[in-house]
């Protein structure tokens, strides 16, 4: 509605051709803003949160409650001297940031932000999705690399073998989304959601929030920034404004995913209940829970963590798959539906009580599986103390 | 639903995505000129100013070192299974309207990977510590 109005509005000044192209880029205008404030913003809440959580205060003295924390941050980040080491890569060095924080951003061109609006409505909106967020792998490389610096290297090279490691699990739980919706385009997944895919993918969505999370970084598989062995991974070298950018490009980046993973099983924007909001609370909800895992667990090793990909995530992910492709076409012999026809509610419902119990009875007996129970042992044995 | 030629606005997004970073860049390289942000002339740098990090001792050799091949391999696994999502993904797509044919071809070939997969599992590739 506030869409048609400002189209309206426009037009009174500009011709129709114009507000073609001025419509689209308002939003895109719109949209950044709000994610860079937000960013700012989410700064401060993890801080605040985290501290709660460890039975701290936390910042509390910036402006009411400490909310302009962020704010104060990003100035003092500006103000600060840029440091180049001279051994450094310096193009590389210099682009690195911005090839960090640039993809973060991209990727919100295809989130569906309220019915019928996006700032690009692609059809192939997931794999858009995909390709732009790998590029932050390359980008944290890139950054490791120019630093000439060794622990960067080391935090880099972790953190390739990571993002590209969780990245198959990721497509494939993405996947398995798509089979049920029937389409690419983010908005028409939306749609297909008669009720939420996370009842009708649990095991999905689990694959998903693990993956996204490595994907993010975050804890706790953010061995390729642990500052308690490598100060701090691919970034070590880095201060002041370009620091800032790689700091601030990891929480839109949690942002992104965290709408993307809205979109995909918490059906988006639906219920409508005024425009952004809910779309917003759910958004929140999931970037809290990536605050919440990094308040309750401990980091992992590396091999422990590509163990887990490769070896739980992945089979888990294909077999899922075929799963959900066999009950899709059990639900249309059942329910006598036409080829190409969307899944009616009752067939989402009856596969959601179906992979519900699979699910349980899957994480039920994830623990006992011989090759698994085998790699549990290994895990308790330190490498180096085997070595 | 984008119809074709307004495409433009995925590339103004990405214009957008550069531009964010390089002005605040840019920015905090105005304050540099104007002196309110500090800068250390060349020649008055402290001796260690712009030394790598490491543990606050002078850094021994170089960083670009040959690595750990350990890392390779998990990036070659992730090339083969990449490829193997693109065939997925338009079938994925379009599998409400293909039916059983598409469901067993795909089956097929998905069992075909897991037994390529099962063999690395088996020849320890997957493992970090042989």
């Amino acid at each position: 509605m506030i869409a048609e109005l400002t189209r309206e509005f426009l037009e009174n000044y500009l011709s129709t051709d114009l507000v073609d192209v001025a419509m689209p880029l308002l939003g895109l205008f719109i949209v950044v803003n709000v994610l860079l404030g937000s960013a700012v913003m989410l700064t401060y809440a993890e801080r605040r949160l985290v501290a709660r959580m460890q039975n701290r205060i936390g910042p509390n003295r910036v402006g009411p409650f400490g909310l302009l924390q962020g704010v104060a941050d990003l100035m003092k980040l500006v103000l600060k001297e840029d440091l180049t080491p001279r051994s450094a890569d310096r193009l590389v060095f210099l682009i690195a940031p911005i090839l960090f924080f640039a993809p973060a951003i991209a990727l919100f061109a295809v989130v569906p932000f309220f019915d019928g609006w996006t700032v690009a409505d692609l059809d192939a909106g997931i794999v858009y999705v995909i390709a732009v967020t790998s590029i932050s792998s390359l980008a944290a490389f890139a950054a490791g690399w120019a630093s000439n610096n060794k622990y960067s290297l080391y935090g880099a090279v972790r953190g390739v073998a990571q993002l590209v490691s969780y990245e198959v699990p990721l497509i494939l739980a993405v996947t398995s989304v798509v089979v049920l919706a029937g389409s690419l385009n983010l908005q028409e997944i939306v749609e297909a959601q008669g009720i939420p895919f996370v009842l009708v993918q649990p095991l999905g969505f689990l694959i998903m929030l693990i993956a996204v999370t490595a994907e993010l970084n975050r804890t706790p598989f953010d061995i390729n920034e642990a500052e308690s062995e490598i100060v701090a991974g691919f970034h070590t070298e880095y201060t002041g404004t370009k620091f800032a950018l790689i700091y601030g490009a990891e929480y839109v980046a949690a942002l992104g995913w965290s709408a993307v993973i809205v979109t995909l099983f918490f059906a988006g924007w639906k219920p409508d209940l005024g425009g952004v909001i809910w779309f917003g609370l759910k958004t929140s909800a999931i970037v809290f829970l990536f605050f919440w895992f990094r308040g309750t667990w401990p980091r992992v090793r590396i091999d422990q963590m590509l163990a887990l990909a490769w070896k739980v995530l992945f089979p888990l992910a294909t077999v899922n798959i075929l799963v959900t492709a066999g009950e899709v076409l059990a639900m249309q012999a059942l329910f006598s539906l036409e080829p190409g026809e969307a899944l009616p509610t009752a067939a989402l419902a009856v596969i959601a009580v179906i992979n519900i119990g699979l699910t349980v009875v899957t994480l039920a007996l994830l623990g006992r599986v011989p090759g698994l129970a085998k790699f549990d042992k290994q895990l308790a044995v330190p490498a180096e103390a085997r070595a | 639903m984008v119809e074709s030629g307004k495409y433009w606005i995925i590339a103004a997004m990405g214009v957008a995505a550069v531009l964010v970073p390089l002005s605040l860049m840019i920015f905090s390289g105005m304050l540099q000129r104007i002196r309110i942000r500090p800068s250390t002339p060349a020649d008055q740098e402290p001796r260690f100013m712009r030394m790598t990090y490491e543990s606050g001792m002078v850094p021994t050799g170089e960083a670009n070192v040959q690595f750990n091949f350990r890392f390779y391999l998990f990036a070659l696994l992730f090339v083969i299974f990449d490829v193997e999502v693109i065939f997925l993904l338009p079938w994925a797509a379009r599998f409400l309207s293909l039916g059983w044919v598409a469901f067993i071809g795909m089956a097929i070939f998905l069992i075909l990977v897991l037994v390529g997969f099962l063999y690395e599992w088996k020849k320890e590739a997957l493992e970090w510590q042989k």
